[in-house]
């Protein structure tokens, strides 16, 4: 599968996060990994930017993190677990019609038949 | 490890925002710096592939500071913008030199901030008083009113530079509530005792009948001003985390202080 580059994903990337924390808590690490794997390895994105998008959406209250609490079980610092909130719920969602309109329409267009 | 913390205060650390927000951007980028190191060690790669990997997979320095930039308030990026007389003053005044003790430079810095407040306050006065219908001070009560000011500016100054820092770094090492709100108390009645020693002094040092139970609530000001620093400065002798970043040598034009 060709690679997508990170400059495509940019106006996606925050509603990606939202998608994978309504999966689950979890630390920038694991978002990274998780969007990695679910985008089948043809997500092809520089992992600095994750936590920009991350200090964005905790800004706008789409998103609550706390440090965990226990480091004892392995070595390194702190992480930081996100969670989504209500209203990241709703964002997502409303992030998922807009994506889905998008879809039809542009794909209308691209894939119309000759 | 020291070249994984290089990594990420080449990116945090011209970013324009709070010491506490830019720790958290410290110690969350590390993490994940490290867990790409190690999944790279895991793969077989030697140190310094490892490391490159690292850089590689984390991005453009360049890109991810504007992105992080971007992520910070703006009122918060302004407040933390350089200006011209900031540079002056703390690159002149605020460095220590070298072979300076921390005291010689912390009296340094409150001379000269006695000498700005006095002038400032010298300033304010002169242009009051004509506008202050009937009060004639004494011979000696202005210049009196003046060194007394500046004084205590300096006196001030002195202890909220040397408690300041290190309180500062406990509070966000331990971003405990309490330490942070115990903070915010203190420096609000700091500025309560400073508008409170203004309002007072004004009043004592233009009118010749003064109450003796004012001259009370002076020295209660005076007096209170390191009462209420005292259990903070506590905190000087515990050892803060910002010094591991303040010290890493980084990439050229990234020399700014976290």
């Amino acid at each position: 599968m060709e690679k997508i580059d990170g400059n495509k994903l940019r106006g996606h990337l925050d509603a990606m996060v939202l998608s994978v924390l309504d999966q689950r808590d979890a630390h920038g690490f694991e978002i990274m990994q998780q969007i990695e794997k679910q985008g089948s390895g043809a997500l092809h994105m520089k992992e600095g930017t994750l936590y920009p998008a991350l200090y964005r959406l905790e800004e706008a209250g789409l998103v609550k993190a706390q440090w965990e609490d226990d480091t004892s079980s392995r070595r390194g610092p702190r992480r930081r677990i996100y969670h989504i909130t209500v209203k990241g719920k709703k964002e997502l969602n409303r992030q998922r019609v807009t994506w889905r309109q998008f879809v039809d329409v542009v794909g209308n267009i691209v894939e119309a038949p000759k | 490890m020291t070249e994984l913390r290089v990594i990420v205060e080449n990116v945090v650390r011209p970013v324009r925002a709070r010491i506490g927000r830019k720790l958290r951007m410290c110690e969350e980028l590390l993490t994940h710096v490290t867990a790409v190191y190690d999944e790279e060690i895991q793969r077989g790669s030697t140190h310094a592939e490892a490391l490159r990997h690292t850089q590689q997979r984390f991005g453009d320095n360049e890109a991810i500071r504007d992105d992080l930039q971007s992520s910070v308030p703006r009122w918060e990026a302004m407040s933390f913008t350089q200006i011209g007389w900031q540079q002056w003053s703390w690159g002149q005044w605020g460095t220590r030199r070298q072979n300076e003790t921390k005291s010689h430079q912390l009296t340094r810095i409150a001379v000269l901030h006695g000498f700005l407040s006095a002038g400032l306050y010298a300033l304010i006065l002169f242009a009051g008083l004509p506008f202050m219908g009937g009060v004639s001070p004494g011979p000696y009560q202005v210049p009196w009113g003046i060194l007394v000011f500046g004084l205590l500016q300096a006196v001030s100054i002195w202890m909220l530079h040397w408690s300041g820092p290190a309180l500062l770094d406990k509070t966000i090492e331990h971003e405990g509530t309490n330490r942070q709100f115990l903070f915010r108390v203190a420096g609000f009645f700091f500025m309560l005792s400073h508008m409170l020693i203004l309002g007072l002094s004004v009043y004592l040092f233009l009118d010749p009948s003064i109450p003796a139970s004012t001259w009370g609530l002076l020295i209660g000001a005076v007096v209170g001003l390191p009462g209420l620093f005292a259990p903070l400065l506590g905190y000087q002798f515990w050892p803060g985390r910002l010094v591991e970043w303040q010290h890493l040598l980084l990439q050229k034009n990234n020399d700014r202080t976290i």
